[in-house]
């Protein structure tokens, strides 16, 4: 009998964090805690769904953009399973003619250059518009992760409003809810208010999903393909998730002191 | 695709009005343009776009970010968007523009009206006197000013044609008299001499054109023989062009509708700095603005008039030639 899928996810999702943590310890401003959070959402995205990427127009493709950018050593991990990024390459994250800190759209598999927190989910209302323009809405979806931390951003509820004043069905919003930003708990920084209710109100479906297991994220996205309105899963997750230590402070890197675990 | 003015352009004084008949035509003629606004589609005369082609429009509502992310995604999709609105506010998006549309170097064109004192009434917040500052500094984007109706139309249409990545338009409100040849061609990137003239060099764009045409008559009597360059194209800059002039002259004067911090005056003195240094002087806004009946009255404020050009003109050539 063979694995379920579950357990294939997992075992991919096992060596993608083996790749972000061999990142952290490489280079120390690598953002290892939010990278583990958000992995398990990339590794359903492209390894259970599955995103169709072959069409010749840009609107008769699957778009993923990761607008939470300093997370995108987890989008490395998941283009070097996929065969995107060869593995030796990963070690040069964030070096001068290696990978860049940020998504950049010139980097093999990235669609959408990001980095500066709060521009991604209009960007993917720009895609889906042209996506109903040229007839492809009901086919293909756009794909956007963010951060809780994130939606401190006004232009994300910006965003959000033209998403539904428009009916774009094909957006799918991911919000990857950590619980952290930069300088600590979100709720310490900034009211984030109650999520479900702040999407709801201005026309979203909203799902609620633990961000780590992949059936729920696989059955979020099912629901999303089937619903008539754009839809935002809200996936909690666990900044650090798989790393004891960055999970149990909710840091963000990985110190000298924790480093020197990994490498006898 | 034709550039020479079409006949409905007849009777089309202000300038926005240009700007709204230009796109309509690139509605007609390119099925990819897709026009945005922010909530002030009468204002910058989209609206006439959205009545003809209103799949194609989207008004935004009051978020000029979000317009700017959205106008990146449909570029990134394989459309030509159009975001219009009002360039000072515009501006607010300046981070995403620099981000999510400059450094890909997207096919967005920026339609910016209401540009320099032209929104005379709203007074300060609603003026631009950075904007060609802040969008020269941008990397890949260009950076357009037309002098009036006319070259507003055959500007929008021929960089549609030619220029595939982000341009600004800079485009004033209704005060715009014609100062170019209707029937000549636009070209993008090329300075377009409207006077010839050996005893200094009078460089501006938009609308300041015409009180610079009108005060190189009272300069002529004063037996001053000054050269006027319209730089409609501000980035990429016309270097040649310009050297040529000052070589020409030797003396240069810029007039602008903006500070004279990074507009106009830092684009030519920048260039001729490098290429052909002498000495440059800036005719520019003198602070904020304010509300005011007409946009003369504020030129008159600043000292941009044609009888305060040339009298500030002629100063400058006493200090320097005579």
């Amino acid at each position: 009998m063979g694995i379920s899928l579950s357990e294939k996810l997992h075992e991919i999702s096992l060596r993608a964090r083996r790749r972000i943590i061999r990142m952290g310890i490489i280079e120390k401003s690598v953002h290892v805690g939010a990278s583990l959070s958000v992995l398990d959402i990339l590794v359903t995205l492209y390894f259970g769904r599955g995103l169709r990427r072959t069409g010749n127009r840009p609107t008769e493709r699957d778009w993923l953009i990761l607008s939470k950018g300093h997370a995108v050593p987890a989008l490395y991990a998941v283009l070097a399973e996929k065969g995107l990024i060869p593995e030796d390459r990963l070690d040069a994250i964030r070096a001068i003619d290696g990978l860049e800190g940020h998504p950049d759209y010139t980097t093999e598999g990235i669609d959408v250059s990001t980095g500066s927190l709060g521009q991604g989910l209009s960007i993917a209302a720009g895609i889906a518009y042209a996506m109903r323009l040229d007839g492809t809405e009901d086919r293909h979806r756009v794909y956007v992760i963010l951060g809780d931390g994130e939606l401190d951003e006004g232009q994300v509820w910006e965003a959000a409003a033209t998403v539904a004043h428009l009916g774009l069905r094909s957006v799918v919003a991911i919000v990857d809810v950590n619980g952290f930003q930069l300088d600590g708990p979100v709720e310490a920084i900034k009211t984030k208010g109650d999520l479900v209710l702040r999407w709801r109100s201005l026309g979203w479906s909203v799902v609620e999903v633990d961000g780590h297991d992949y059936e729920m994220l696989l059955s979020a996205l099912r629901v999303a393909d089937q619903e008539k309105r754009p839809t935002v899963i809200l996936a909690y997750t666990r900044r650090g998730k798989g790393l004891g230590f960055l999970e149990a402070s909710g840091g963000q890197h990985i110190d000298r002191k924790h480093a020197d675990r990994f490498t006898e | 695709m034709q550039t020479g003015l079409p006949s409905e352009l007849k009777g089309v004084t202000r300038i926005r009005d240009a700007v709204g008949k230009a796109l309509l035509f690139l509605g007609d003629t390119d099925p990819d343009v897709v026009v945005l606004t922010a909530d002030v589609a009468r204002s910058t005369r989209t609206s006439w776009f959205a009545d003809r082609f209103p799949e194609r429009f989207v008004n935004i509502g009051i978020s000029e970010q979000d317009m700017v992310g959205f106008a990146a995604g449909l570029a990134l999709a394989g459309k030509k968007p159009y975001a219009a609105a009002f360039a000072m506010f515009l501006m607010r998006a300046w981070e995403q523009i620099r981000n999510s549309i400059d450094r890909m170097n997207l096919d967005v064109k920026l339609i910016a009206t209401h540009s320099g004192f032209s929104d005379h009434g709203d007074g300060a917040s609603h003026q631009s006197l950075e904007d060609i500052a802040l969008m020269r500094v941008l990397h890949n984007m260009a950076v357009v000013v037309p002098a009036d109706p006319p070259q507003a139309y055959k500007a929008v249409v021929r960089i549609h044609e030619e220029v595939r990545g982000p341009v600004y338009f800079r485009i004033g409100r209704d005060y715009s008299p014609t100062v170019t040849d209707p029937a000549s061609d636009y070209k993008f990137g090329e300075l377009e001499i409207l006077r010839d003239g050996s005893d200094i060099a009078i460089v501006s764009a938009g609308p300041l054109l015409a009180q610079v045409l009108e005060a190189t008559e009272a300069l002529q009597r004063e037996g001053v023989d000054a050269a006027v360059a319209n730089l409609h194209t501000v980035k990429p800059l016309d270097e040649q062009g310009l050297e040529a002039l000052a070589r020409r002259t030797g003396l240069l004067v810029v007039v602008e509708e903006h500070f004279p911090r990074g507009g106009l005056f830092g684009a030519v003195a920048e260039a001729l700095a490098q290429r052909y240094p002498v000495p440059v002087y800036p005719i520019a806004a003198k602070s904020y603005g304010h509300s005011a009946r007409s946009v003369l009255d504020l030129y008159r404020e600043h000292a941009l008039l044609a009888d305060s050009i040339a009298s500030r003109i002629l100063e400058i050539i006493g200090r320097h030639k005579r």
